[in-house]
């Protein structure tokens, strides 16, 4: 058992620390989760990681955390001393430098690196990368690596978390870098799980009433999102049919169906045969076709902790928020209007682009629903069973799996990872600013320095121009 | 592991500027390192040496915990005469320096470019380089050279820009920052609109700081060049949420090769009191916004609501400043400055958070 997270640059870098911190506080107390994390000899528990930047003050703040044992001090945790890959002179935010210049340079000592973690696993079931995709370490050196990882690896799942920036800019380059980033990770990665920033700040601001959020701020949103699908959970197969309406209703069923009376025992040990396995199964149901393999995520309850305790939570209420969250491409329940209803939305068969006026439905080809809390097992999903949710040519597009443990403080959370049309959006909003940047031949000069060309940057507005082109017809 | 760099001060102007400079460097250290220890902040404008041999034994930067022996600058210091630099040199920031690292001529330029470019230059050339590579060799991984120096001497923009011709072809991976002061409208000197037109910018990238205000004593406009100088590495030494390295001030605001001239302000200029409460802080935080932008804050006589801007960077040092008080902010000016019409030229901000310094 066993996943390796690869951190890359600043931003992947500080999220990792964010996940793992998440994943040890939030998951039962005596057994952190074997999946990402070891035992050292002296009982700590160590992350599976390996820390990679090109300049080396973020991964030694990362490395400076108090060490504990985690019976003293449950939650604790620390990344061991020997899994950091550092060289000094950062990538300067330029992906061409990222990708041909130190992705070469490094790319020995860091598969050394990975490959030592690897070893250590009983089971490996993959790579989680961490990148932003708006830099120059993160997005250039982050591809070349999982490039190099797919060639060492070539069947193991690799699946990204990718940090893509506001859009007002934080970088002004970043048009250039999250293009030919997403370019490459496309037909590299097994799955991309896009976080926007965009929507951990309005999460942050509108949800939980933080004014000024910080990056430390977004960072623990992503990682709760992240833990909550990343965390043990069980199988469970889906009642529901697709529409009344249709002829042919077929059951959407997971192959591995674990039947009502395998409950887990309160201790946290699960019943092996059906029990997702990271990351295979993840991956085989949300990116089978691999034309797609896009993903966003969310969560549900996102209320500010000092309102923890007052607030009631039911299945129904988190069902419903998470559907509308869903149909809207909304991150939170603020973007969300109510009044839709399903009914009134475009029909299924048109084309999202051809409808003026009417917000369109956002389309999944698939959708991975993960109920964490008492009742899970029982919680009525039928929402998201919906044809209008999913094209015609996606088979078994819903998948649940439940956990009775709850997460953290949570009577009852609920995550939702889909691979739906809204992780495009950025995408097409960006390319209309790259291409006037191309045109004007700003900051390309730069870029050419290293070795690319006019032709790879074509290439990369072509794929991704397709990707976008692809969703969008879903 | 440390990113150095060193500091290349020519003439009259960029060795009083340095002498401001090494001074106010100590200083923001001293501050931040109260335990004595060389760390990698320390390195990348200082070296460790232990002065009980001879020559002086250099301790490498190594964990980045070994205790302080005796600080030296990595610098070079020129000039074409002796006085200031023997000066620095018997001030207290004498022991800085050793002997290896500075030059001087007898004569002085006399306040010709020509003098300094074509004389000067080539005479002085080798031995320039041969200092300069000595520094170099003492660098782990050296990330830029900085050069100080005035546009309107002799010295400083005939024998400056010589010299960042010679390092454009010695080291041409490394970075390179020229810190020029412009010569005011009412400058003393009176060839120094020739001698700023010839100055040749095969550097890399100058920061031009006017004479702002001219009555003002030349010590305090010499702290604010080398305020600015610290400010722009601090995001290099210091940890913050969002690092700007000096290359990626390079990448993001340098859109054409040639159009490679930036544009400094700062705020604010004086002391800046410690606001109460959060709200408090937060106006002060926006305001510092307002002023950074304003004509007076800026270090060259520009006005920049009636410029044109390609880009901008911003970078915020200090707690209790986040991201969304940037991208705030950044949408609130965004609207004042006009910006080059071009499609991508409205998002065209760069921000770097950096804390608790």
């Amino acid at each position: 058992m066993g996943c390796v997270v690869v951190q890359l640059g600043q931003g992947g870098n500080q999220m990792a620390s964010a996940f793992f911190n998440a994943l040890a506080s939030l998951s039962h107390p005596a057994t952190a989760s074997q999946d990402f994390f070891r035992d050292s000899s002296t009982g700590e528990h160590i992350a599976r990681a390996v820390l990679i930047d090109m300049e080396p003050k973020v991964v030694a703040a990362a490395m400076k955390r108090p060490c504990g044992s985690p019976l003293s001090n449950p939650g604790s945790w620390s990344y061991s001393q020997n899994r950091q890959v550092i060289c000094d002179s950062g990538s300067g935010n330029n992906w061409a430098r990222g990708f041909y210049v130190h992705g070469p340079r490094c790319q020995d000592s860091i598969l050394d690196t990975v490959r030592l973690e690897v070893e250590e696993c009983d089971r490996f079931g993959g790579f989680v990368t961490m990148q932003s995709m708006g830099g120059g370490t993160g997005s250039g050196l982050g591809t070349y690596i999982s490039e190099a990882l797919r060639d060492e690896y070539p069947s193991t799942c690799i699946l990204s978390n990718c940090i893509w920036p506001h859009e007002s800019g934080e970088v002004i380059v970043q048009s250039y870098n999250v293009l030919l980033t997403l370019s490459y990770l496309e037909s590299l990665a097994d799955g991309i799980v896009i976080l926007q920033n965009e929507g951990l700040t309005s999460i942050c601001k509108k949800l939980l009433g933080i004014q000024r959020p910080s990056f430390d701020h977004m960072n623990e949103v992503a990682a709760e999102s992240l833990v909550s699908v990343l965390l043990p959970a069980f199988w469970r197969p889906v009642e529901a049919t697709l529409s009344p309406q249709k002829e042919n209703t077929h059951r959407l069923t997971h192959p591995i169906i674990q039947t009502g009376n395998n409950k887990p025992n309160n201790s946290g040990k699960f019943v092996a045969s059906s029990h997702i396995h990271l990351l295979s199964d993840l991956v085989s149901v949300l990116c089978a076709h691999p034309a797609y393999r896009l993903l966003s995520l969310r969560f549900t309850p996102q209320v500010p902790p000092q309102s923890l305790d007052f607030t009631t939570f039911t299945w129904g209420a988190h069902m419903k928020q998470l559907r509308h969250m869903l149909t809207m491409g909304a991150w939170g329940d603020t973007d969300i209007n109510w009044s839709a209803a399903l009914s009134t939305i475009a029909s299924s068969t048109s084309k999202v682009s051809n409808q003026p006026g009417l917000r369109p439905t956002n389309r999944s080809v698939a959708n991975l629903l993960i109920l964490r809390g008492n009742g899970s097992q029982h919680a009525d999903v039928n929402t998201f069973a919906h044809e209008s949710l999913y094209p015609i040519w996606s088979v078994d597009p819903l998948n649940v799996a439940v956990n009775e443990t709850k997460l953290g403080n949570y009577e009852m959370a609920a995550g939702l990872l889909s691979n739906c049309q809204s992780t495009v959006m950025p995408a097409s909003r960006v390319l209309p600013r790259a291409y006037g940047m191309y045109s004007a031949r700003a900051y390309l000069h730069q870029y050419f320095e290293h070795g690319m060309d006019n032709s790879s940057f074509d290439a990369a507005f072509a794929t991704v121009e397709d990707i976008v082109a692809r969703y969008l017809a879903l | 592991m440390p990113r150095e760099i060193i500091t290349l001060q020519c003439g009259q102007c960029g060795n009083q500027i340095g002498c401001r400079f090494w001074d106010l460097a100590l200083r923001e250290h001293a501050s931040h390192n109260t335990n004595a220890t060389f760390d990698h902040a320390l390195s990348s404008f200082f070296r460790n040496v232990d002065t009980r041999h001879s020559p002086p034994l250099e301790i490498p930067t190594g964990t980045g915990n070994s205790p302080i022996r005796s600080l030296k600058a990595r610098a070079v210091l020129i000039d074409m005469e002796e006085g200031v630099i023997k000066q620095l040199i018997s001030g207290h920031l004498g022991d800085l320096f050793d002997t290896k690292q500075y030059i001087t001529g007898n004569s002085g330029s006399g306040n010709n470019w020509a003098q300094g470019h074509e004389v000067y230059g080539p005479e002085y050339a080798d031995d320039i380089l041969e200092k300069i590579r000595k520094q170099v060799e003492l660098c782990d991984s050296l990330q830029s050279f900085v050069m100080l120096h005035s546009l309107g001497g002799g010295t400083g923009s005939g024998v400056g820009s010589y010299i960042v011709e010679l390092l454009h072809d010695a080291y041409p991976q490394v970075y390179q920052f020229s810190t020029s002061i412009f010569p005011s409208v009412d400058d003393d000197v009176v060839t120094s609109p020739y001698n700023s037109q010839k100055e040749n910018t095969r550097g890399k990238h100058s920061i031009a700081k006017g004479k702002v205000k001219g009555d003002k004593p030349f010590d305090s406009m010499n702290g604010i060049a080398a305020n600015l100088l610290l400010h722009l590495t601090s995001s290099m030494r210091f940890e913050g949420s969002l690092n700007v390295d000096l290359n990626e001030i390079t990448t993001n605001l340098v859109p054409y090769p040639k159009l490679h001239f930036l544009v400094s302000s700062m705020a604010p200029h004086s002391a800046f009191s410690h606001a109460g409460s959060a709200a408090q802080q937060h106006r002060a935080i926006n305001q510092l916004f307002t002023e950074v932008f304003m004509r007076d804050n800026q270090l060259i006589k520009v006005d920049p609501t009636r410029s044109t801007y390609l880009a901008c960077a911003l970078l915020m040092r200090g707690n209790g400043c986040t991201i969304s008080d940037l991208h705030q902010n950044v949408a609130r000016i965004k609207h004042r400055l006009t910006m080059v019409s071009l499609p991508h030229a409205t998002k065209s901000f760069r921000g770097s958070l950096l804390c608790g310094t």
